[in-house]
């Protein structure tokens, strides 16, 4: 007897949106305090109107995910779609650049900036920059010297991809590229194994994963398999705002 | 956050400090930058304190992300 396997149903954008946003809101390092409760909507794959509320706490996502969906014609910032954009990156994002964001601030702010501040608007608005979430992970403001030291946050913050080598358990068995500091640039260095997260207390959002499938890491958690061609797209934006942020560096 | 943003030290406990983000209380080490004491601004990356803010820079930015949330809400509701 032929076993039929079903095909995996598309994500909805707010439960895509916890798979990346779950484990730096488990740090403490974004979103409210409803930990426990986002990743109960995540598990149960549950959409409701009490789930918004909570995602719309990650304030430093939202504004990003509103801007992508109004440039290109959408009203809602959970579109499955802008979620994507912003997450991994898709065509979505070359109709949009994130200046337009602070283009539209800097307007409404009627009083004179110091030169420190339009330093820092400036700087978040990298011409050519995209509202991709690896593109504000690796802007880190220019008077921060030590970049050295946060190479391990920024490597942790942006969202990496992998493939699966292995099961083993709550972790996945990974080989990933790291972020390196080579010859005071931002580069990627040679894929290396790692151990990576996909359950908390035997629970977790991601299901059906196997060796050499791709998959999205935010924090060292696995958020989901990606498409051959969503791992690309990672990629590619990935290497487009390491150029960006080391135009600056 | 994974954006590096500015905020106020609430409180200190030995290398660790305490700031406002998100409407929730966020630790950040504070390893990385030196003489910071409770009321000073921090500019800070998911949980590392990357530098020590002018108070009236850090105000400044921290009015520009509000205009920012301001518009936002005016743009759902």
């Amino acid at each position: 007897m032929i076993e039929l396997v079903k095909p995996p149903q598309p994500l909805a954008g707010p439960l895509r949106f916890i798979r990346y946003g779950f484990m730096p809101n488990h740090l403490r390092y974004c979103g409210g305090d409803d930990n426990r409760t986002i990743f109960e909507y995540g598990l149960e794959n549950r959409v409701d109107p009490g789930l918004f509320p909570l995602l719309r706490k990650f304030s430093g996502a939202l504004p990003y995910l509103k801007l992508i969906a109004r440039e290109n014609g959408l009203t809602d910032p959970f579109d499955d779609r802008v979620v994507e954009a912003y997450w991994i990156g898709n065509a979505l994002l070359e109709r949009v650049e994130a200046r337009q964001l602070y283009d539209t601030v800097l307007t409404r702010v009627s009083r004179e900036l110091s030169g420190r501040t339009r330093d820092w608007v400036l700087s978040k608005a990298a011409a050519g920059a995209h509202p991709h979430h690896n593109f504000h992970v690796f802007d880190v403001y220019s008077r921060v010297n030590q970049i050295g030291e946060t190479l391990y946050t920024m490597d942790q913050c942006r969202v990496s991809w992998g493939k699966v080598v292995a099961m083993a358990g709550p972790e996945l068995i990974v080989e990933r590229q790291p972020l390196k500091l080579i010859d005071g640039k931002l580069t990627l260095g040679p894929g290396e194994t790692i151990r990576s997260l996909r359950q908390i207390e035997g629970r977790g959002l991601i299901q059906a994963v196997a060796p050499g499938d791709w998959v999205s890491i935010h924090w060292n958690w696995v958020c989901e398999t990606l498409t051959p061609a969503q791992q690309a797209s990672l990629a590619r934006y990935t290497a487009y705002h390491l150029k960006l942020a080391n135009q600056t560096l | 956050m994974c954006r590096s943003v500015p905020a106020r030290l609430l409180r200190i406990d030995g290398t660790t400090g305490f700031v406002e983000a998100d409407g929730a209380e966020q630790a950040v080490s504070l390893l990385a930058v030196a003489d910071v004491t409770v009321g000073d601004y921090v500019y800070y990356q998911a949980g590392l304190a990357l530098a020590k803010l002018d108070p009236d820079e850090a105000r400044e930015i921290l009015a520009i992300l509000a205009e920012i949330e301001q518009a936002i809400l005016e743009d759902t509701t």
